[in-house]
């Protein structure tokens, strides 16, 4: 249900933090800004300050192929500089597709009778884990239709659900949440129960396309979705995700939309921004004609640029590149920036557990782009030199919130990163690989090493040999 | 230490009282400070979520010094983090967290 005194405390004299205004404005300014402006706006990125909304709107308006260039080249040295080569992967398990909403662009919206609709019991959530755990996942993200039989009892229990699963030494040690807007007194409930990131999507902060797509439904409220996430802050979820559906209105107005969100958080939260960022785009959807014909669907170049731009914005925010997007395109945005991804996906609802055919469309919100398998995923990433992290470290130690942004703002997420990611690749490695896999993570580990701080090799090597005697879960 | 000792019941009946959690974020980063320069370990205050360990105050770790990260109880949300608890002796770190069980509230 929806409260307003919970959507206007947040507003600053009656309005949001999207001034469509200002952002078009700022747009407009800054066409045509010179090359040595742009390398100092790049500069600032580089040494890892957070760029200001007229610096990231210079960048979105460069219309020289080399100028590009040159932001691809700093996108990827930030990459590189506070995380390092290792990327974070999960699976998602969608519950239920049960849904209020009239979204044009889903196929889960109530009107698409083509759809086949279905809550998992928990005993069937709980299978999904047991699904997931056996192929060595160790973080999830739950996603949840809006609906009364969906309700934040029923996210609880599910949540509990996974957590308590176990199979083998295998068991799932990260549980992140992208359901619909609540309010603050049902998100300390999610805050209670555990979780690591609440993730909401914005779709689109254009608010005019925003009514346009959201036709009916508690998702046509704008505000009380633009502030889901200051919400749960207040509930006392310091790990919050934000996201735009790039394809339902003009892209740079998207990535102008996503930082402001994230100064927003910043401001009012003690420097707290958001967890990560993401950038789905439009895909085609069962009985969904809007995802084809929408005028503002992202090119694969236009995507690449969104993926730059939000990375040299925001240097110390994760950045989530999902299997929405086909096998090339994930490759270049994990270069590009993105930090974690999702692996041996399936977003039927029970697709884990009863292993149905890999995409069903009658099942599910929208179609894959990268339907591999984790196994395979992790081998790729190390033949790219990319360590695959299974690491749940930081939520379990304390590192969230402000400890966390702490650390990264001083770019140094990668001292703590890169040996758990051996430390977890490790532990895929003995219980899960394929022996392709193995020797090629056992390649990469041997050499990644080499880029672990001194004072700790010592302490990573003792770890790992405990993890080949057969203890699990080590980290730093 | 004896002056921790005293102040203990005073800060113990303060963040007893309603809308104390400011408060008692305050307190607690003074508590992380105080401990940081008598033992020579950082510290840092968790709240305890389920598998999750939310971070409530403190000395901020910002990198790895290769010891393991142990979080001990204080009461049955709230807990101490350390990587540095192997340098202290153990008798030390058990006066440190008695002294810490007895300066905080079983309800903050």
């Amino acid at each position: 249900m929806i409260k307003p005194d919970e959507v206007s405390k947040y507003l600053k004299n009656g309005r949001s933090f999207v001034d469509e205004e200002q952002i078009g404005s700022l747009l407009q300014d800054k066409r045509h800004t010179g090359r040595s402006l742009i390398r100092e706006i790049l500069d600032k990125s580089l040494s890892l300050e957070r760029l200001e909304p007229q610096e990231t709107a210079a960048l979105l308006q460069v219309d020289h192929e080399d100028t590009w260039g040159e932001i691809f080249d700093a996108a990827k040295q930030i990459r590189n500089k506070v995380y390092g080569p290792r990327i974070v992967t999960f699976a998602p398990l969608y519950c239920s597709n049960l849904c209020v909403n009239s979204c044009l662009y889903c196929a889960f919206r109530k009107e698409n009778t083509s759809e086949k609709r279905r809550r998992l019991s928990v005993e069937e959530v709980r299978r999904e884990a047991e699904a997931l755990v056996s192929v060595g996942h160790k973080r999830l993200i739950l996603v949840y239709g809006e609906h009364p039989a969906s309700d934040i009892d029923y996210i609880v229990r599910t949540i509990q659900a996974v957590y308590d699963t176990r199979v083998g030494k295998g068991e799932i040690r990260r549980v992140n949440v992208n359901a619909a807007p609540q309010s603050i007194e049902d998100l300390k409930k999610l805050k209670d129960v555990g979780i690591g990131t609440f993730q909401v999507f914005q779709e689109t902060y254009h608010q005019t396309t925003y009514e346009r797509v959201h036709p009916r439904g508690i998702k046509a409220d704008y505000l009380w979705r633009l502030y889901a996430l200051h919400r749960a802050q207040d509930a006392g979820v310091d790990d919050v995700a934000i996201g735009a559906l790039f394809g339902l209105y003009d892209w740079k107005f998207e990535v102008m939309g996503l930082l402001k969100h994230a100064i927003d958080l910043e401001e009012r939260f003690g420097g707290v921004g958001p967890h990560t960022i993401s950038f789905p785009r439009l895909e085609p959807a069962s009985n969904t004609p809007f995802c084809t014909t929408s005028k503002y669907r992202l090119s694969d170049d236009e995507f690449r640029r969104v993926v730059a731009v939000i990375r040299v914005s925001v240097p110390y925010t994760g950045m989530i590149v999902t299997a929405r997007e086909p096998r090339e395109i994930r490759r270049q945005s994990v270069e590009l920036g993105c930090t974690q991804t999702d692996a041996s996906t399936r977003i039927g609802i029970g697709a884990y557990s009863e292993q149905y055919n890999e995409q069903e469309a009658d099942r599910q919100q929208f179609l894959l782009g990268d339907t591999r398998s984790l196994d395979e995923l992790v081998r790729e990433l190390a033949e790219m030199g990319y360590l695959t992290s299974f690491c749940t470290a930081g939520y379990r130690c304390g590192r969230t919130g402000s400890h966390f942004m702490t650390i990264a703002k001083k770019g140094n997420v990668h001292l703590f990163c890169i040996p758990n990611a051996i430390l977890t690749l490790k532990e895929f490695v003995l219980d899960y690989a394929s022996p392709e896999t193995r020797r090629a993570c056992e390649e990469l580990v041997a050499r990644r090493i080499k880029h672990v701080p001194e004072n700790i090799v010592p302490a990573l090597r003792q770890r790992l040999e405990a993890i080949e005697r057969g203890e699990r879960d080590l980290r730093f | 230490m004896v002056k921790e000792t005293s102040d203990s019941d005073n800060w113990s009946s303060d963040l007893r009282t309603p809308d104390c959690e400011g408060e008692l974020v305050r307190r607690l980063n003074a508590l992380s400070v105080l401990i940081g320069s008598t033992f020579h370990i950082r510290v840092w205050f968790v709240e305890l979520l389920g598998r999750r360990r939310s971070y409530v105050a403190g000395m901020v770790a910002d990198e790895p010094r290769g010891a393991d990260v142990a979080v001990l109880p204080l009461t049955s949300t709230l807990a101490v983090a350390s990587d540095g608890w192997q340098d202290l002796p153990l008798p030390e770190r058990e006066r440190l967290l008695r002294l810490l069980r007895k300066m905080i509230p079983a309800e903050a």
